[in-house]
């Protein structure tokens, strides 16, 4: 397989742009602090498409790639008490404006309740949000099949409790 | 939870589809090779700033103090080369390993980057003997040189606690990440 040219990038930026930005929304609260993530994560990105031979699905390489990007980021130090932002910058497809609130309100929910969680638990329930199969989580996780299934469902049950909270 | 409402939070989390803007990208891209290019030239110009003193040294010919400068600065610098050459063993990894991986060889990173403090302290330490023991063999250690010398031991502090302080940060993310798996 030849390497990825700049308008395969293109595409994969459009294609996997939001699952990218989902990613980044359960990282970090502040906006601005999310905004960088994502812009390192798509610069980590554009360095490593390069070098994809189809060796493993496209799906799971971006996601290898996001996913080790946003822990090297975890690196650099935190303020302590980032400050909330209610803005949780994903869009909401508006059905009407009640159900709209409420899917924003459950939304926003789910983001806070992934940013408490231990990044292991959040890595494998982002990934399984965004439909990766079991063998999936496990090539991108670098584990086992039993052990991805072990890891999300300990990872469900602390999310269910946090948003519950 | 159960089936039917992680759907239900899937199908919401999907649904959430902003498009990403790649105009920042491509200024991180321009500015990134620009970096690139910085950092070869200030390589490069390092290179020919030590080996041109070095000429300048030697053109009016070489008394035996120039010689054994020449030999202490050539022989540290091939010393700590090889050393960051060796230490780099096994480190390099692509971002698109898996996660496990990852976290593996971020902690080899880390703890080689420890042993590149020591090793850079030690160096130090030898470097400033030796050439404290020549400044003064050779009847040339003055004010000037002993302050040069101190200033340089500050700027070589102040790496190892910046340093160390970006280790110590990368190892707890890193157990942190291994104590929750």
């Amino acid at each position: 397989m030849t390497p990825m040219t700049g308008d395969d990038f293109e595409r994969v930026l459009r294609e996997y742009g939001p699952a990218l930005r989902r990613l980044a929304s359960s990282w970090e609260r502040d906006a601005a602090a999310r905004e960088d993530l994502l812009q390192e994560i798509l610069f980590a990105l554009w360095r490593a498409l390069s070098n994809f031979r189809g060796h493993s699905s496209e799906k799971t390489f971006v996601f290898r790639v996001a996913h080790n990007r946003a822990l090297t980021h975890r690196f650099r130090p935190r303020a302590e008490n980032d400050p909330l932002d209610e803005a949780m910058h994903v869009a909401d497809p508006r059905p009407s404006p009640e159900a709209a609130a409420g899917s924003a309100q459950k939304l926003e929910q789910l983001m806070r309740a992934l940013q408490q969680l231990p990044v292991p638990l959040r890595q494998v329930l982002t990934l399984s949000l965004e439909g990766l199969s079991r063998p999936e989580l496990a090539d991108v996780l670098g584990i086992t099949e039993n052990n991805a299934a072990v890891r999300l469902s300990r990872a469900r049950k602390a999310l269910q409790e946090e948003m519950n909270r | 939870m159960n089936d039917a409402e992680w759907d239900s939070l899937s199908a919401m989390w999907t649904a959430s589809a902003e498009q990403v803007d790649a105009a920042p990208l491509r200024k991180i891209v321009a500015s990134h090779r620009r970096r690139l290019i910085a950092v070869s030239l200030g390589e490069l110009a390092m290179l020919v700033a030590l080996a041109w003193l070095t000429y300048a040294v030697f053109r009016d010919g070489i008394a035996a103090w120039e010689m054994v400068w020449a030999i202490t600065l050539w022989g540290f610098a091939a010393i700590a080369t090889a050393f960051v050459w060796w230490n780099r063993r096994a480190t390099w990894s692509a971002m698109s390993d898996s996660v496990a991986e990852h976290v593996r060889l971020t902690r080899v990173r880390a703890q080689r980057q420890r042993a590149s403090l020591r090793f850079g302290v030690g160096l130090f330490v030898a470097e400033a003997i030796a050439v404290v023991a020549q400044l003064v063999w050779f009847d040339r250690f003055t004010y000037k040189s002993a302050l040069l010398l101190a200033a340089s031991g500050a700027v070589v502090a102040v790496w190892v606690v910046v340093v160390s302080r970006k280790i110590a940060r990368e190892l707890r993310v890193v157990e942190e990440y291994e104590r929750n798996s």
